[in-house]
């Protein structure tokens, strides 16, 4: 019926509806502020481009942002070179101060790094800030690809075969990027969040 | 009484068994595919007596939850920064000058 419906789109309206929001999106996933703000002006650029593409079930905001989310995949994609892992993303040395080097209890949680309980609601937790800072702030101590791969995998809910993809690493690897992200997020949000309120 | 000889067969078999660094792979993996019969016992056994590896595995899945919120309404944007209003300036001219 509508089908010259376009009319109402303002392209430059776009920067003060979604220009935050988007921004927020893309750098909650890529944790650089230049990287995130190339990220939007990209997408609002080829949203002009495809303003055929929209449909209108859906909002402005969830078309845009479904185009923020392909060029996110495609900035994963081009800092993905490597197929292998890198040494960098590989060593797991770092992480051996956690378990006792010596004696009947040896490579079982140092006293000082046992993991404990930790006492609060995990759903709302992200809308306080200082948690969100924290969490980037941890995320920002893992190399690159280790960290995107986890951000697909838990902030986005993506497949691991489809991450795999997207980072060009095999299942193994995958593997044990997401161990080491565990392993260090843990220690890490444990030591500066749970174990700084009390 | 009963509990007591129950924690020390616990800390007898934790000492005997694998240690927490070797299994701790697992815990991430059981998050990511399905685990082989033999691993799955090895990871029951091990969380039966370390408590450390059973907080350490409810770390992980609070890590996890922690974006169910998010996923489930992506409209709430949970990041809340901003552009400065010189990034929105040149994001305004860069959308002028390719219309």
């Amino acid at each position: 019926m509508n089908s010259e419906n376009k009319i109402t789109f303002d392209p430059v309206s776009w920067v003060d509806n979604f220009g935050d929001y988007l921004y927020g999106f893309a750098y909650s996933r890529v944790r650089n502020e230049s990287t995130a703000e190339d990220l939007v002006q990209e997408t609002l650029l080829s949203a002009i481009q495809s303003i055929k593409s929209f449909r209108e079930d859906s909002s402005e905001k969830t078309w845009l942002c479904g185009i923020l989310k392909h060029k996110i995949i495609d900035f994963y994609r081009k800092s993905s070179r490597e197929v292998e892992l890198t040494t960098e993303e590989a060593d797991m040395s770092s992480y051996d101060y956690l378990f006792r080097d010596e004696g009947i209890w040896e490579g079982h949680w140092t006293a000082e790094n046992s993991p404990m309980v930790w006492n609060e609601n995990p759903h709302g937790i992200l809308e306080k800030s200082e948690f969100r800072n924290t969490f980037v702030g941890c995320l920002m101590e893992l190399p690159e690809r280790v960290a995107n791969a986890f951000t697909l995998r838990e902030v986005d809910g993506y497949a691991a075969a489809e991450i795999c993809d997207f980072l060009m690493i095999s299942p193994n690897n995958y593997w044990v990027m997401m161990h080491r992200a565990r392993l260090h997020l843990r220690r890490c949000i444990d030591m500066n969040w749970f174990r700084r309120e009390n | 009484m009963t509990t007591k000889l129950l924690q020390k067969f616990k800390l007898w078999v934790a000492r005997r068994t694998e240690q927490c660094k070797d299994i701790s792979p697992l815990f991430s993996d059981q998050l990511e595919r399905k685990l082989r019969f033999s691993e799955r016992i090895r990871v029951k056994l091990h969380v039966w007596t370390c408590g450390p590896c059973r907080r350490y595995v409810s770390n992980l899945s609070f890590m996890h939850d922690i974006f169910q919120t998010q996923r489930e309404k992506p409209e709430i944007d949970e990041f809340k920064i901003s552009l400065s209003f010189d990034a929105k300036e040149r994001l305004k001219r860069a959308i002028e000058s390719h219309k």
